[in-house]
Formats: C-alpha cells, structure tokens, sequence
C-alpha cells in the first residue's frame, strides 16, 4: 500500500510539472481576451471572432464564458487583482460604476477616426443606456423589451378576446377578473413585485412617473405616478386576480404560466425560447396594456474595453467585429434576442413564426424607456426591492415604503453627484 | 513489566547528558516538517488576509485605488442595525447547528459502527447529503419548504396540521435553514467520529462486559471520554464553519430581498459589501470583526479544552 | 435479536430522511425542460428523458472536466495528506519553541472567509504568473490549516508508548512520523483523504476565479453553465451533478471499509 502511494505520488508529480509547464507556453502571439456570460451565443461570437481573425491572423482570441451568478464576482476580482480581460460584457444596473471609475474606455476616440462604425445605427435607447456625458462607453450587442405573453387556451375557455394594443389597465382588471379560477389554482394576471425590469418600472412609467430623474439626481418612487402604479399592483393581488408576493417569490409566476396556471405574464423578449418550449402555440404575445401613456423599459447588452487594455486598437476591431451587421444578422437569426443594430431587427421576427414578435420591435419604438441606472444602481435596488416585497408580504403601507425607497435613494444619489 | 521500568530510566539518563543538544535538534526536525505548509498557509492565506486587514481601514471599491479611512468603517458598522442583526443571526446559528449536528453524528456514528448486515448500504445512505451538489440541495429544501406546493406542508395537510410558511415566518425561517445545515453537516461529522471511534480499544469494553456495565454505561463511561479529542476537532471546526456560513445562505435567500433581515449572516453581508456594491473596505471589516470573534471563541475553547478533554487514552 | 432489528428500524428511518434529494435529482435528471417548470412539481418523470445524459455530453467538454477534476483532486489530496501529517506530527509529538503560537498562526487561517481574501489572491497568482494554469488550481489547495488540525487531534490519542520505544531503537524523527505514527493512523487518514477529495472534486468558487480558459475548466464549473441568466437548464444541470456524484460515491464506498480497519489493527489482539 507504502509503495503504491509513493508510486502514484512520484507520478503525479511528473505529469504535474509536465503539465503546467506546457499550459504557459512562451509564443510571441498577441492575445485578446473575451468575457461573457451567455453560452447561447456562442455560435455567433465565434463566427464574428473568425471574421475578426481573417483580417488579424496572428492574434489568438481567448472567450471565457462564466455563468451570470458569477459573473460579476470574477471580473471584480480579476480587475482588482490587476488584470482582466480586454473585452467584455456590460449590462446596465453596472455600467455606471464601470464608467465613472475609469475601469473602461471612452470609444468615442475610436469612433471619431472610424468611419466604419455608425452609433445612429443602434436602437437610441440602448445607446442612451451606454452613454454618459454624451460619450458612448460599450457598444451596444443586443437589446430586449417587455411584452404582455398570454396562454390563449385559459382566453379561449373564459370566452374572452385575446389582449390588444388597445387594452388598458382597467382590462387587465376586468378581464383579468374572469379569468381567474381559484378552485383550479388559475390567476389571471402576474403582478410582478419582485421583479423590476419586466414589472413596475414599465408601471410607473406608463403612468406618467420616472424611477430615477433624466439628471440622476433624483428619486422618482415618492411621485403620485408611481403610487399609483404601486396601488394597481396592490388591487390586482388582493383581489386574488394575481398571486401573492410571497406566492411569487417561493414560485416563480413564470412557472405558473408554464404549468397553464397563469392566463397574462408581462416578460422580457429574451424568455420567448423557453416559454414557447413549454406552451407551444397556446403561446401569444400581445402590447404591454398602457397607462396613461405607453411604455416598455428597454435594456441591452453591450461591449465594455477594459481601461488597461494593452492594444487598443486591436480590441476596437474585435469590438467592431463583434457588433458588425453581420453579427447582428447572426444573432437575429440565432432568435437569441433583438439585434442592436435596428436594419437587422426585421430577422429576428421570424425566430418564432407562431408568435407576433412585432410587438417588441414596436415597443421599443414607442415609449421605449432606457433601463433606469446610476452609479450605484445595485445599492439603490437593494433598498427599492426590499422595501417594496416587506410592504407586500407583512401588509404595511406601500405608500410609505415608497417614501423611505425615495429617501434612501436621493441619499445614494447626493453621495454619488458629490464625489 | 520490570524491562520497561529500566529502560526508561536509561533514556532518562541520556536525555539529561546531552538535553541542549537533542533538544535543538528535536526543534530544527519539527521546524523543517511544519515549514512547508507554514510556508504555504502563510503565502494563500495569511498575506492575503494581513492585506484584507490593511484594507479594513480604507474605502476600496475592489478596483480602483483604496483610499484611507482610519476606523471609519468599524464605526459605521457598529451604528449599522442590520450588520448588528447579522451578528446576532449567526450566534444563533452557530449555537444551535453545532451540537444539534455533534450529536446526531455521534449516535448515528454510533450506530454505523457495528457489525450487522448492509453496513456499507447503510454507511454510503449517511453520506449522501455530503456528497449531492449544493445546488440541488438547495433546489429540492426549497421545494420541500414551499408553502403552496411543498411536500412537508402537503404531508401537514394530510394530518390537519397547521402549515407554516417555513421561510417566510421570521420566527421560524433561520432555524428552517438551519435544519437543512445539520442536515447537510452530519455526514461529515459522523466520518470523523467513526474514524475517532477505531482508536478506541476493544479489550476496554470486555473488561466492562466482565464488569456487568451496562450498554448505556458503556457509552458514557468508555466510548464518550475516549472520542473527546474527536468530539473537540468536530466542535472547533464545526463552529468555526458555522460561524462562516454563506453557499446555503445565498441558496436559500436566493432573489428575495425580504428573506435577507432573518438570515443574513456575517459573511453575507461580506458577500454583500465586497462584491455587490463594491465597498470592498467595509467588507474587509465586517471580515476582520469575525475573524477577531471567532479567534477569541477559538482560544477559549482551548483553554476550557482540559477540564473535559481526554488525549492518550 | 430485538435490538438489531430496532437498529435496522432507527437506520433505515434515518437513510430515509438522507438519502430524499438524491433520489430526486435523480428524478429530475430525467425530466423535459418543461416539466421541471411544473406546479406543483411532479415527482416522477412524466417520460424517462435518458436522452438529457447524451446532451450534456453534446453541449460541454464533459470528459475534458472529468481528467481536469481528477487530476486537480488527486494532486491536491495527496500532497496535503504528506504535507499536512507531516506538520501534525510535528505538533502532536515534538517540542520546540513557538509551538503553541504557531498552531494557533496555522489555526487562524480557518477564520478567515474566503470572500475577503480572493482579491488579493488573485493578485498574488497574477505575480506568480499561474492564472489560468494548473498551478493556480493545485498549489493553494495543497495546504492545508484544517488537515493539520485533524490529525494533530488523532495522532495525540495514539499511545505514547508506541514512538518511545522506536527512539530508544534508534529510530530518527521522521522514522517515527513513516513507520509508527502512520500506519496507526489509517482511519484519520482515511477520513481526512475523503474530505479533501471531496472538497476539491466540488470546489467551484476557486477554480471559476482562478482559471478562464476551456482547456482548464473542472466539472462543478463546467455543471454551472446550464445556470442561465434568466432561466435554468434545470434537467441537464441535474444530470451533469449526478454524473459529477457517482464517482465520488464510488470512492466513499471504497474507502469506507479502511474508514473502520483501525479495530481489526489495534483492538484483536487479547
């Protein structure tokens, strides 16, 4: 048994040493590295990243993907740590903390001398949601909105009309109502309040309110508009058209609405793939209902270069590789999500035939709202989500847990403008 | 018997004639078997963490440049009511997992210790939780735990029993986590009582046999002095685990912010600071203010060691 | 007669209680995408999905993962078993100067939480020049504060009588760690290889920081790539768990038995 171990020990040690010292192996190449989290793109990051190669046939392209509950968790550590890589994905509650600390580039320099790269091509709410001060810092990748999706079978077994452009909240209501059969654990509506992008943020917005003021200096939850949506929210729940906060939280509504438990989901373009995996052609999407005006919140991935890049230009091209028309047209063609690139948007429509997808192309274009962000988005959120689902599940008053959210967030925003 | 006696003497005699010399040769051959790992420890561990202490008196976001604070941080984080319930949690915590997981591990290290058929079955079932992936782990306790559709309160319903909502009750929802913690720690424990337990000799309790003792006898009088070298690894470590306690936590508050005052323990709210908001200074802290906590639990564990604590049995 | 049916009767209810979300991860492996989404859950699988096994073969590296996994696991277990016995016997058995101080040194890296030092962490690896090699994911994980500890703690219960008689037949320090202290020792051994081994098949904060590259991808991270964004692979997830499992059942079982040898070393003889 000694000499066994020892045995496997010895050899262990060889192929050891053997194996590290061939994994750093000392070639001149010049190497980009790539950061990512979405394994569905792979395809067309790869065919962007060939066409990048054909013109730059020395450099090698590294491409980590790293799952998104970890994502921000390694690029911190490695940019803390004094390295990184050179490119990589950015969303938006992180963009601002990414630019206002220098970690990434300004690419107006870049876009100044290139003639190739057009910012008016991109849907202008993504490139709004990439820009401070004017100047554009990750080029913008792919874009989503949000829809009303619907199960037409629970429509067709109430009787009712299938959801429209013309529907209001008042719809959602009333005919949210009929559909709900408590007996058969059937709610009509998902009143989101644990979740902002795909809930309360297009709410507040349709009806006439801002979660954060366009200067970021201000807080918009203590505005009546936002009470309102807040109180929509609240009837909708108590009234059982839609499940409880709690009920949302230990189930996600989209597994309702997957299980036919569930007749209208507001979601997000990007959950198409696996809602209709699950319902098939019981599936429909129709407007988001409005307020007293349209609106869908708007968000999108984009292209951040690390500050301490070491050749610049290189990654610019890589950059402009990988947002090209082409790769727009892969990506729409991947029906992975809406192309950045709004030429390229009418593709992405026949990613599922069966449904309208229209509706999320004419959101975007109409009362499309930026996502909401500033520098310390994720802090601010904190306190905006837990505030929000304590009033919910303990029954307090929402109309002053809108107050204190306003409150703490003004004092997030003061400290970030006197930095 | 006699033999013993006399050599012993002669190598009392030897080690007096040259006790300067063996002595310093006995510290250079343990100074050279500790070195390595000294070495180690001090290179992934200890420097980092003498760097995080450093940083516990700077704002850093992680990224950028820290910048000095003095004690800024520890203050605002003694004002802080949530970092305070945090503390509070984790005693908690620790209080009630460590023995709750020391005990059932001794009975069912116990148990498994026997000879009588399907020991292996048996042994491998035990060890189960030890081995499945956190993540289904917490996948399938959130499932049990649902207050809806979860299997423990459609079994309560069976019966007419009342159905809590496991994680949501804020009386209850930490002790429901800290179920699914034992849960998932015994295995470990009973592996380390099960080895404790081989260094216990037979021929101990056939003189007790002999003796008439009775089985429960047996354990407390033979077994339990025997393994406390054991049962003190499991306590120290265990606690010192428990006390750091964060994948389950960040499994089972998972998205909901409304489950984060009941369980948010120390090293969540490291979690938190360090790598959600990018206040890297103030998690360092938090860190640092733990460290201090379990250090002094640590050594007064050792020092209360003696009084129940048997070495060479 | 009684008793042991009573203690097959205690066991059983108690392997009942353990062994529940195995089987179900079992269970969900085998299910369509779809049906995991279902409320209220099923709990057999509406159609045996065998196919979900093929796919994550299909879709990752899957045996790239297993060599990585295995050969991180194996290095950093058998160095620390050396490393960390050594530096215990030192402890348990040998006097010197500092001894005290230096355990609790060696103690206090436990107390530390891995979150606040990975930062630094990852600066010393850049300096070393190991990120995304198989140096960054073995050589940290070779030492040890824990190991050390443990079998301090067992070592010390080992008869004194045992090394003095080695020293007076002139054996030297390390003769007494190789041929008496070691070998009395199997059980803690045992005990200690089954958590490093454990430890390092799942570790998954490591090597997601440490490394970036396919090439250097272990399975508890390969596994986390059917966690998406907004949904969950929660079928292949489960499948890729549960062929990343059984290999460490398996050596649970077979390590087991040396696990409980130590009675037939020490307690036979009358």
């Amino acid at each position: 048994m000694k000499k066994l171990v020892s045995g496997v020990f010895i050899i262990m040690l060889a192929i050891f040493l053997a194996a590290c010292s061939s994994s750093s192996s000392g070639s001149n190449k010049q190497v980009l590295e790539v950061a990512l989290w979405d394994e569905n793109v792979k395809s067309t990051v790869n065919a962007s990243i060939e066409a990048f190669k054909e013109k730059h046939p020395d450099v090698e392209v590294k491409v980590t993907y790293t799952p998104y509950a970890n994502y921000w968790t390694k690029l911190k550590t490695s940019l803390g740590g004094g390295s990184g890589p050179d490119v990589f994905w950015m969303n938006g509650p992180n963009f601002y903390k990414y630019s206002t600390d220098g970690l990434i580039k300004s690419l107006e320099p870049f876009i100044k001398e290139d003639e190739e790269f057009n910012k008016d091509a991109y849907l202008p709410a993504v490139v709004d949601l990439y820009s401070m001060e004017e100047e554009l810092y990750a080029a913008p990748y792919f874009t989503d909105s949000v829809g009303l999706y619907y199960n037409k079978q629970l429509f067709d077994d109430a009787g009712i009309d299938y959801p429209d452009e013309s529907w209001t909240w008042e719809d959602i209501e009333t005919e949210g109502a009929k559909l709900t059969n408590p007996d058969e654990g059937v709610f009509g509506y998902a009143a989101h309040t644990t979740v902002n992008q795909q809930g309360y943020y297009n709410l507040i917005h349709q009806a006439g309110g801002y979660v954060i003021s366009e200067d970021k200096t201000k807080s918009g939850f203590d505005s009546p508009e936002a009470k309102e949506a807040f109180a929509f929210l609240k009837n909708l729940i108590d009234k059982g058209i839609s499940p409880s906060t709690q009920n949302q939280i230990e189930t996600e509504s989209k597994q309702l609405f997957m299980s036919n438990k569930l007749a209208m989901l507001p979601a997000i373009s990007v959950n198409t793939p696996e809602l209709h995996e699950a319902l098939g052609d019981k599936l429909a999407v129709a407007p988001l209902p409005k307020g007293k005006q349209e609106a869908s919140i708007v968000h999108g991935i984009g292209w951040a270069m690390n500050d301490k890049v070491e050749n610049e230009d290189l990654a610019w091209d890589l950059m402009k590789s990988l947002t090209s028309e082409q790769a727009n047209t892969d990506i729409a063609e991947s029906g992975f999500s809406i192309p950045a690139m709004q030429s390229t948007g009418e593709i992405w429509l026949d990613s599922v035939p069966s449904l309208d997808l229209q509706v999320f192309l004419n959101a975007q274009e109409n009362g499309g709202v930026a996502y909401p962000i500033s520098e310390r988005t994720t802090e601010w959120q904190d306190i905006e989500t837990k505030e929000v689902q304590s009033a919910f599940l303990e029954g307090t008053s929402i109309d002053e847990a809108l107050d204190r959210i306003a409150e703490g967030m003004n004092k997030i925003l003061e400290e970030e403008n006197s930095d | 018997m006699s033999t013993v006696t006399v050599s012993n003497k002669s190598k009392s005699n030897t080690i007096v004639k040259s006790k300067k010399k063996k002595f310093s040769r006995e510290a250079l051959w343990a100074y050279l078997f500790i070195a390595p790992t000294l070495l180690g420890l001090a290179t992934f561990y200890m420097f980092p963490a003498v760097a995080s202490f450093l940083l516990s008196f700077t704002r850093w976001d992680g990224m950028t440049a820290p910048t000095y604070v003095g004690l800024e941080n520890v203050i605002t984080l003694f004002q802080d009511s949530s970092f305070i319930r945090a503390i509070m949690n984790t005693l908690i915590f620790t209080a009630v997992s460590v023995p709750l997981s020391a005990g059932f591990a001794t009975v069912i290290a116990i148990m498994l210790n026997q000879k009588i058929k399907g020991m292996v079955f048996y042994r491998t079932l035990y060890f189960l939780p030890v081995v499945t992936m956190p993540v289904a782990v917490g996948m399938v306790w959130k499932w049990l735990y649902n207050t809806d559709y979860g299997l423990i309160n459609y079994v309560l319903g069976v019966f007419n029993l009342p159905q809590p909502s496991w994680l949501f009750d804020p009386n209850i929802a930490l002790f429901s986590v800290i179920l699914v913690y034992v849960w998932m720690t015994v295995g470990n424990n009973v592996i380390l009582i099960l080895a404790g337990l081989q260094g216990v000799s037979k021929t101990y309790y056939e003189a007790a046999q002999i003796d008439g003792a009775t089985k429960v006898r047996q354990f407390f009088s033979i077994t339990l002095p025997l393994i406390t070298p054991t049962l003190f690894f499991v306590f120290i470590t265990g606690m010192i685990s428990s006390l750091q306690v964060f994948d389950l936590i960040f499994i089972m508050i998972g998205d909901s912010t409304a489950l984060l005052e009941p369980l948010r323990t120390v090293v969540y709210a490291v979690y938190e600071y360090g790598f959600e908001y990018s206040q890297m200074g103030i998690a360092s802290a938090q860190a640092f203010l733990l460290f201090i906590a379990i250090l002094a639990i640590t050594i007064v564990q050792f020092v209360l060691q003696k009084k129940w604590v048997h070495y060479d049995g | 007669m009684k008793t042991k049916l009573a203690n097959h009767m205690l066991l059983i209810v108690g392997a009942v209680i353990m062994i529940v979300p195995f089987i179900w991860m079992i269970l969900t492996s085998l299910k369509s995408f779809s049906e995991t989404m279902q409320v209220p859950p099923t709990i057999f699988p509406e159609e045996f999905k065998f196919e979900n096994y093929l796919n994550v073969f299909a879709s990752v590296d899957f045996l790239k993962y297993y060599a990585n996994t295995i050969f991180l696991t194996l290095g950093r277990t058998l160095v620390q078993l050396f490393l960390c016995s050594l530096a215990a016997f030192a402890f348990a058995r040998m006097n010197f100067p500092g001894k005290n101080t230096i355990f609790i040194l060696i103690l206090s890296v436990l107390m530390v939480p891995m979150q606040v030092i990975l930062i630094p962490n990852y600066g010393i690896l850049t300096q070393l020049g190991w990120i995304d090699t198989f140096y960054a994911l073995i050589v940290p994980g070779m030492f040890s504060a824990f190991g050390v500890f443990l079998l301090r703690q067992f070592f010390m219960g080992i008869p004194k009588e045992l090394d003095e008689a080695a020293t007076m037949d002139g054996c030297s320090f390390f003769g007494i760690y190789w041929r008496i202290i070691l070998p009395n020792a199997t059980p803690a051994l045992i005990a200690l290889g089954i958590f490093t081994i454990l430890a390092s098949w799942n570790d998954f904060l490591w090597p997601l920081i440490m490394t970036s590259s396919e090439d250097m991808r272990v399975l508890s991270v390969g596994i986390a790539a059917f966690q998406g964004q907004y949904s969950t692979d929660y079928p292949l997830l489960m499948a890729g768990a549960v062929m990343s499992t059984i290999p460490m059942l398996i050596m649970f079982i077979f390590l087991q038995k040396h696990l409980v040898t130590g009675i037939a070393l020490q307690g036979v003889r009358r």
